[in-house]
């Protein structure tokens, strides 16, 4: 390329002809009687010099040129000069002069043409280097394809991706054939674990893991003519590993089309792990630390009951060997009866102040805004969502005021009923999960915060102990889940229950005490 | 069937439980009361303490845990002081190192609350009769003891040597005298000490040995 910009084809040794040829039109002109303008030719040689001379040399061989002219006109015709040949001399040097100022131009134009012709190899130059040094996954693809589909979609009056993925299965793929990688930097050969670049050059589909929710938002950013899109994605290396990246789109402006769409990657599985890790270590925490005040209690709790049972039970047997005494004792049988009726009544009231003290020791009830706590849950569940493939729509009574209860308590009720409803969706196919959750005002004092899955439902023998500590239907569950749920709803004076919904999948139903309005 | 008239007042077993629990103590003294065993009940080992272990028979059924000093304190603050009454462990909570150290020390039963009426009463039998055991040897060995008090010295000289197993002879040389002599000493020996045979001479040898 520079080549052609920048050469003349000819040898770079022709110049050196120039002034043997200026000589020899010089004899011509001046020892020779030919009647015509000869010094015109004075010109090829301008036109030979011309390449390697600067600007000034140029000025300097016009001149001499000229000169020369002027000379060979002094000694042919002396001062007796006719009209005609001084007119032939000045039509010669004419020429001479325009084809100076016109080389000159020329020379101008090129050196100017050079400059941005460096400039820009330079740019070239700088902005390859920061494609191929930046540390973060560079790709250049071809989205070309993909606008007409796109605008037979948008002619077809489809607006929302998702929805036509979910009814049309193979659609994402189809498109996704239609992204060609052209280029990638060497973060991206890092990234996939490749080799060579023409291992991930070619069709983008491949390297797509199977939940091509991305791939549909990014779609969607340009149906609706978005110039860029960022978002959350996923690859999947050569190696097999599926990555989590950051995603960047920019599509350039629809006049360029869409050939060259740069797409940037920053890995963030190591960062989401740490945080799927951080997040699994502090419910563990949690969980850790109810197990272990459980035990705690029901160690002193179980010490303190046995006194009483130890001697209700001694009563009682005391009581029968009165009784089978030959005759019977019954004075005696009946005062250990007694005793028996007393420790019971002792155990009982033990129990029901335990309850009491327990009760009343945790409660830090406030008055929450049923919507706030959708948000500060939904987040933390973000991930769990994005894994379950499930759709999460929210629908909120527009008049709900605030409930009374334990933010935390509540916050760990609804992250117990969301990831349970999830993980009762994972077998179903991905277009049917959806998970709904609800509020509404229930009555005048009570606020029902409900989920409801589409999952299989609860079977029907196993709905009266959903809530029994320690009944579980998953293969590695504790069974407390639940039954913490509706301990601390009922704690709240609240009530948890759960029901089938006639088409499919369960619904929980949190009924919690509305916070008394404060008066305007 | 009348409850059995104890043939004499300090033959008569007695069960001293100590819980400071009255509700336990209550159920216990009953429950003994049935079988028709005397029962006395203490909140705390102190006040057991306070009341001193009379001359009857019986045994302790302890809680392990009792304010001041517990059961096992107890349990080896009698064992020093060679009051050899068994003891009855019960506990709350099968605490297994806490039963193991509890019969190592020589403890009867170890057992967890709620307790079954008859392992209770079993066990206070099997402390009773070990109890028993423990008393008529100790009392022999008193007898024993009385007996050798009247013993002079040379006749102690050579109840030592025939218990050693020596013949009238050796026993003659040892102490530089005749072997008549030996003889007559060993007829009053067997005399003063009650023994019809060697054999009950030597046992009653060996009785002396153990009360030493």
């Amino acid at each position: 390329m520079m080549q052609d910009m920048a050469g003349w084809p000819a040898s770079h040794w022709h110049h050196l002809a120039a002034p043997p040829l200026a000589l020899l039109i010089f004899a011509v002109d001046t020892f020779t009687d030919l009647m015509s303008a000869i010094a015109v030719l004075y010109v090829l040689v301008m036109l030979i010099a011309a390449r390697p001379l600067t600007r000034r040399g140029l000025i300097l061989a016009g001149i001499g040129c000229q000169g020369l002219a002027i000379l060979s006109f002094a000694i042919s015709h002396g001062l007796g000069a006719n009209v005609s040949a001084v007119l032939r001399l000045a039509v010669a040097l004419a020429a001479i002069l325009i084809t100076t100022m016109l080389l000159l131009r020329d020379q101008a134009s090129r050196a100017r043409l050079m400059a941005t012709h460096a400039a820009l190899t330079r740019s070239e130059r700088r902005y390859r280097l920061i494609f191929e040094n930046a540390r973060f996954s560079l790709w250049e693809q071809d989205y070309a394809q993909v606008g007409p589909a796109l605008a037979a979609l948008r002619a077809a009056g489809v607006t929302d991706l998702a929805d036509h993925a979910r009814r049309h299965p193979g659609f994402a793929d189809s498109l996704a054939a239609l992204i060609v990688t052209i280029d990638v930097n060497e973060a991206t050969l890092e990234l996939m674990g490749a080799q060579r670049r023409a291992d991930v050059l070619g069709p983008l589909g491949r390297f797509l893991p199977p939940d091509r929710g991305a791939l549909v938002q990014v779609l969607q950013a340009l149906l609706d003519g978005r110039d860029h899109f960022e978002g959350r994605g996923a690859i999947l290396g050569l190696d097999g590993r599926v990555r989590t990246v950051l995603l960047g789109i920019t599509f350039p402006e629809e006049g360029d089309g869409l050939s060259r769409v740069i797409t940037s990657l920053v890995d963030i599985t190591a960062r989401e792990e740490t945080q799927e890790a951080l997040l699994a270590a502090r419910a563990e925490l949690a969980r850790a630390a109810r197990v272990a005040t459980v035990g705690a209690l029901s160690a002193s709790i179980a010490h303190e009951l046995n006194q009483p049972l130890g001697a209700l039970v001694m009563n009682a047997q005391t009581c029968l060997r009165w009784l089978r005494r030959d005759p019977p004792d019954i004075a005696s049988a009946s005062a250990a009866a007694e005793r028996t009726v007393r420790d019971g009544m002792r155990a009982s009231e033990l129990v029901r102040k335990t309850r009491g003290m327990l009760v009343k020791g945790e409660r830090q009830d406030e008055t929450i805004d049923p919507r706030q706590l959708l948000e500060e849950v939904l987040p933390l569940l973000d991930r769990e969502i994005g894994a379950s493939g499930a759709r999460v729509a929210t629908r909120i009574a527009p008049d709900v005021g605030g409930i009374r209860a334990s933010r935390i308590e509540m916050q760990q009720v609804l992250i117990n009923l969301i990831g349970n409803g999830l993980q009762a969706m994972a077998q179903r196919p991905a277009a049917l999960r959806e998970l709904t959750l609800a509020i509404e005002a229930a009555d005048a004092d009570h606020v029902l915060i409900s989920v409801a899955d589409r999952g299989t439902g609860i079977r029907e023998e196993d709905l009266p102990k959903l809530f029994d500590p320690f009944f579980t239907t998953k293969a590695d569950g504790m069974g407390l889940g639940l039954a913490i749920c509706r301990a601390a709803i009922e704690a709240a004076g609240g009530s948890l229950s759960v029901r089938n919904r006639a088409d499919g999948g369960a619904v929980f139903d949190c009924l919690l005490p509305a916070a008394a309005r404060q008066a305007a | 069937m009348a409850r059995p008239a104890p043939p004499r007042a300090a033959e008569q077993p007695l069960v001293r439980v100590v819980d400071d629990d009255p509700a336990i103590r209550e159920a216990m003294l009953d429950l003994l009361r049935s079988v028709g065993i005397d029962a006395m009940g203490f909140a705390s080992t102190l006040a057991l303490l306070e009341a001193g272990l009379s001359a009857r028979p019986g045994c302790l059924v302890l809680d392990v845990r009792l304010p001041g000093v517990s059961g096992l304190d107890l349990q080896a603050q009698l064992a020093a002081g060679g009051d050899g009454l068994p003891i009855i462990f019960m506990t709350g909570h099968g605490d297994i190192p806490m039963s193991v150290r509890a019969m190592k020390a020589g403890a009867v039963d170890f057992l967890t609350k709620p307790v079954r009426d008859q392992d209770m009463l079993d066990a206070v039998a099997a402390a009773i009769a070990r109890d028993r055991e423990h008393r008529e040897a100790r009392a022999a060995a008193a007898r024993v003891a009385a007996l050798a008090a009247t013993l002079t010295r040379r006749e102690r000289e050579v109840f030592d040597g025939v218990a050693r197993g020596l013949m009238n002879k050796q026993i003659a040389g040892d102490l530089g005298i005749t072997e008549i002599t030996v003889k007559l000493h060993r007829g009053n020996v067997m005399r003063k000490m009650e023994a019809r045979t060697l054999a009950d001479l030597i046992r009653k040898a060996g009785l002396l040995a153990e009360g030493a």
